[in-house]
């Protein structure tokens, strides 16, 4: 199989012969796919699907703003990821491995344990995430060991402060900290309007910065020496798509808790179709992963009705598998 | 400044010149370089030669700005490389290591449009020029079929000549070069260094840290001789590879030969048990 996905041509914008022609059709097969996903998405419910009615408070107090979480919490990870993974040098780099979705979790349960919400939620989680990055970063030069350290030490980052958070709950008699439990796995139902007006914008910023970074994130691919002669700040450039990352990832985070792979599989499953070069795939990512993230989440609120499955379990089936297929392909890349 | 006409694209180009005052280079406690007065022609190919663990490749990052001298300066032109921000640098100075990426998931032609990314800055996205500039430079390095190909299924020889076309789309009057040759098998060699020798003829400054003395004396107009982190000699290549000076910098006696219009370095020491 990786060797027909191999095959799969790049196609480049950049090739010298490329006409624009193919744009206007792939956008509209884009807005096409999305507009039937989210139909499916609005209409479906554990009855079946229905034809929605906009009216009915169900749908329009519950179901809407859920479906926003999705694709807000989806876009953002899927473009965390396809930054990570920049940065890494690294395809498995993934917000839920290195640290930084961790990191923003710890920062929620402590906002939480205070009892302060709004704004505070969403900007502790990016703070949290910002400090994780910052911290494997800081952790990785002390230990040197190049691009392989840096992962190792995200894991060692991630599993830290997951314990830390685990120890905070388990002797908290707190009811809202023991309810977070559930949250921590990674489910979109309790997001509200209130809380995505605060997130969206800290997550558009941040896909924003990304974007931007994209083709010094490019260079930074050829290694640190190589990207530095074509006149690219490594360190700064490292700093500013730690901070990007970290807003994204934590008004994901503060949004449905912590939902590890989707950052791994979406990036990677798109660079198969439209090459690597970041900015384009950071745009195409964020729009894959949106979608993906609606489709897991309605089927994760549909297939088990009327229990309401956290989407984070049914991402975390699909996930390992994911990375095996990934690993795989790799490593017989590398021989 | 000397200014002389591009062949591969038409633009003018000025010869860059470079220096070295004193420079020393101490990293860990270890002195890497130390004393070193070094000259880069202009519009000349110099090769850097020496033993193992000389300081070619150190001496190479530091007349690329990528490392900073702990004592003394690097000039270029009559500017010191540490007060030249790292994107009007890129705009020239070139510079292509020794190992290059072994995974990156790009094509051929977006590793080169990278080449531009100087130029362009952080916000700027590539246009018809740039896109023009890469299909010239694909061509003129025989690239055009590999040109949609992934980085990864290219071969050793491919990789390094992408990267000098890299070099070209960054379109700078200035190239450093560690160890070029290396996995080039002797057709690709030769092809290399006719190629530098063209770029040089264009005007360009090119520096390449070279491990076969053979070829230093054969293809470069100016050598840089070091040992244990010393400059011993730089000159003409006749100047500096002489018998008795590589018996000190490598520590094995050597004789040198002249045979069909060719210099031949041959250790008469460490011979081969028959």
């Amino acid at each position: 199989m990786a060797v027909i996905l191999h095959a799969v041509p790049y196609r480049d914008s950049n090739s010298p012969h490329d006409t624009n022609v193919g744009f206007s059709w792939h956008t509209a097969l884009g807005v096409t796919i999305g507009a039937a996903v989210l139909l499916f998405a609005i209409g479906m419910s554990g009855h079946g699907w229905s034809w929605p009615d906009l009216g009915d408070p169900i749908i329009a107090r519950l179901r809407l703003p859920r479906i926003a979480a999705a694709l807000v919490v989806g876009m953002s990870l899927a473009t965390a990821g396809a930054a990570l993974q920049a940065l890494f040098r690294n395809p498995l780099a993934d917000p839920g491995l290195v640290g930084t979705s961790s990191g923003a979790a710890l920062a929620v349960v402590g906002v939480m344990a205070l009892g302060i919400g709004g704004i505070s939620l969403p900007l502790a989680a990016c703070g949290g995430g910002l400090l994780a990055t910052a911290l494997l970063l800081t952790l990785a030069r002390l230990m040197g060991g190049g691009e392989l350290a840096l992962l190792l030490m995200g894991l060692v980052v991630s599993s830290f402060v997951g314990a830390v958070i685990g120890i905070l709950l388990l002797f908290s008699d707190n009811l809202a900290l023991r309810s977070a439990m559930s949250w921590l796995s990674g489910q979109l139902g309790s997001a509200d309007a209130a809380q995505l007006m605060w997130a969206s914008p800290l997550a558009l910023t941040g896909v924003a910065m990304l974007l931007i970074l994209g083709r010094d994130l490019d260079c930074l691919m050829l290694g640190e020496d190589d990207a530095r002669s074509l006149g690219v700040s490594v360190s700064r450039t490292r700093l500013l798509t730690a901070i990007g990352a970290a807003l994204v990832v934590g008004a994901a985070v503060s949004l449905s808790g912590i939902i590890a792979f989707v950052g791994m599989m979406v990036p990677n499953a798109c660079a198969l179709v439209i090459g690597g070069e970041r900015r384009r795939l950071i745009l195409i990512s964020g729009f894959v992963g949106a979608l993906f993230l609606l489709l897991m989440d309605t089927l994760a609120r549909c297939v088990a009705w009327p229990v309401d499955m956290p989407v984070g379990l049914l991402v975390g089936f699909v996930g390992p598998l994911g990375f095996l297929w990934l690993f795989h392909r790799r490593q017989r890349g590398m021989s | 400044m000397r200014v002389e006409r591009d062949s591969t694209n038409g633009v003018s180009m000025p010869a860059l010149h470079q220096q070295c005052c004193d420079v020393a280079y101490i990293r860990n406690g270890r002195t890497l370089l130390s004393k070193i007065d070094a000259e880069i022609p202009a519009g000349q190919f110099t090769a850097i030669v020496g033993p193992n663990g000389a300081g070619k490749s150190t001496l190479l990052r530091l007349l690329g700005g990528l490392d900073h001298p702990n004592r003394g300066e690097v000039y270029l032109e009559q500017q010191s490389i540490t007060h030249i921000s790292a994107q009007s640098r890129a705009r020239r100075i070139g510079w292509l290591g020794q190992f290059g990426p072994s995974d990156l998931p790009l094509s051929v032609a977006q590793y080169l449009m990278l080449g531009r990314h100087a130029t362009l800055g952080r916000f700027g996205q590539p246009n018809r020029e740039d896109r023009q500039l890469v299909a010239q430079v694909l061509e003129d390095f025989d690239m055009l079929a590999q040109a949609q190909q992934a980085w990864r299924t290219l071969s050793g020889g491919e990789r390094q000549r992408a990267g000098l076309a890299r070099l070209a789309v960054q379109d700078v009057p200035l190239w450093l070069l560690d160890e070029p040759t290396n996995h080039l098998d002797l057709k690709h060699q030769i092809q290399l260094f006719q190629r530098l020798r063209e770029e040089t003829a264009a005007g360009r400054t090119i520096v390449a840290v070279l491990h076969d003395l053979s070829l230093a004396t054969r293809w470069a107009d100016h050598v840089i001789l070091l040992s244990e982190g010393r400059l011993l000699r730089q000159g003409p290549p006749a100047h500096v590879l002489q018998a008795d000076i590589l018996s000190t910098a490598y520590d094995v006696s050597t004789e040198l030969l002249y045979e069909q219009g060719l210099h031949w370095i041959k250790p008469t020491q460490l011979q081969p048990p028959c």
